[in-house]
């Protein structure tokens, strides 16, 4: 049950590391069946009222809602199982990723098949793995949702080495035409 | 907004705007003389640091592009210029890929530098209201054609994913008003000071 806890962190490392790219980003963490998160943007801001699309890995659409007012949104899929979820900005920003309420790993291999598991298991021992997992992901919730935020910002050094990097290249730039025109010697 | 992710855009798609983004940059930097470097770098690092802060708006976030103001003061070697700073948001900061830096350059460059060629015959210290308002509408339309050619091509590419037109137009339409009165306040103020810098008439009071 603490896979639960591991397919969340998975999810979230498949969202970190291929979403680099992306402007949009989408955050998303499994408590018990529910699927919580919010999309943010790289450089600040929340899309509000942007569309998610929640799709099943081979792509057939479970349910279409709004982000809230701070990007948020929560879902709570009909069946345990691996999901896809796709944020659209409107105007051609968007972002997804995988996320699995069963404890099945998110990413690829959409092979197999994962049986519906009740929600809500009858032995104590799965009760109380359940709870702690449910209360282990608040608890870090917060710290995933900070790693994510400073890995999108733009930070002041990464703007002032921007501007470093285009000095350097006219100075290389001028320094090579110098050289060719033979100014420089 | 004008950065478009990896992997999104089609194989034609992306062909034909990386050809017209190499295109534009060959012209630009077979243009680029000594004496231009140091206002082509300026222009850069404005660009880079313009188009890197953006604000949110409803669901979607805009930042200004300022491509119209980039091609008056430069013509081609604009696209030298967006390509440096497009290069450093997108290995800086994620901003947009790296395969599709070519389109993304020519969205950007391209509109600013067309529309620029176009009104500059119009422009000259000698009738500052009327070019910087001549600026200022070319640099609007030049954000809406970015707009335009962004939301083609991925609608082009992923019909899934194609923008929606009433999130673009209220997006866009803001943002063109912004860079019109940025483009126009600027070229007032390089008539007076700069006129050169904008390839107008530096003689005061010679017809256009």
């Amino acid at each position: 049950m603490i896979r639960r806890l591991v397919t969340a962190l998975v999810a979230f490392a498949c969202l970190a590391l291929p979403a680099e790219a992306h402007r949009l980003k989408l955050f998303a963490q499994v408590t018990g069946d529910t699927i919580a998160g919010y999309g943010f943007y790289i450089g600040g801001g929340r899309p509000e009222g942007a569309d998610l699309v929640v799709t099943t890995p081979e792509g057939k659409e479970v349910s279409q809602l709004k982000t809230g007012e701070d990007g948020g949104f929560s879902f709570r899929p009909p069946t345990p199982g691996r999901y896809r979820l796709t944020l659209s900005g409107g105007d051609g920003h968007f972002a997804s990723i995988d996320i699995s309420t069963d404890g099945t790993p998110a990413a690829p291999s959409p092979t197999t098949v994962t049986p519906a598991a009740s929600a809500v298991p009858v032995d104590l021992d799965a009760r109380i793995a359940q709870a702690v997992d449910a209360a282990v992901a608040r608890q870090i919730r917060p710290l995933l949702k900070a790693y994510d935020a400073a890995d999108g910002r733009v930070r002041f050094n990464d703007l002032v080495g921007g501007l470093g990097w285009i000095i350097g290249l006219a100075g290389l730039w001028a320094w090579f035409r110098s050289r060719r025109s033979g100014h420089g010697s | 907004m004008a950065h478009i992710p990896d992997g999104v855009l089609s194989l034609p798609v992306l062909a034909a705007g990386t050809l017209a983004g190499a295109g534009g940059l060959w012209l630009g930097v077979r243009q680029l003389g000594d004496r231009d470097i140091p206002r082509t770098a300026l222009l850069a690092a404005v660009f880079f640091i313009a188009s890197s802060l953006a604000f949110p708006l409803g669901p979607t976030s805009i930042h200004l592009l300022l491509g119209g103001l980039i091609g008056l003061m430069l013509g081609w070697k604009a696209f030298p210029a967006i390509l440096v700073g497009l290069l450093l948001q997108a290995l800086l900061f994620g901003f947009g890929g790296l395969t599709v830096l070519g389109v993304d350059l020519a969205n950007m460059a391209l509109p600013g530098v067309l529309l620029a060629m176009a009104v500059r015959p119009l422009i000259s210290a000698a009738h500052p209201l009327r070019s910087a308002i001549l600026t200022g509408l070319a640099a609007a339309l030049a954000v809406l054609i970015t707009a335009g050619l962004v939301g083609m091509e991925i609608a082009l590419s992923e019909p899934a994913f194609a923008p929606a037109v009433g999130v673009m137009a209220a997006a866009y339409l803001p943002l063109s008003i912004m860079e019109a009165l940025v483009t126009a306040f600027v070229t007032l103020y390089l008539l007076k000071v700069k006129p050169e810098m904008i390839g107008a008439s530096a003689m005061i009071g010679a017809n256009p």
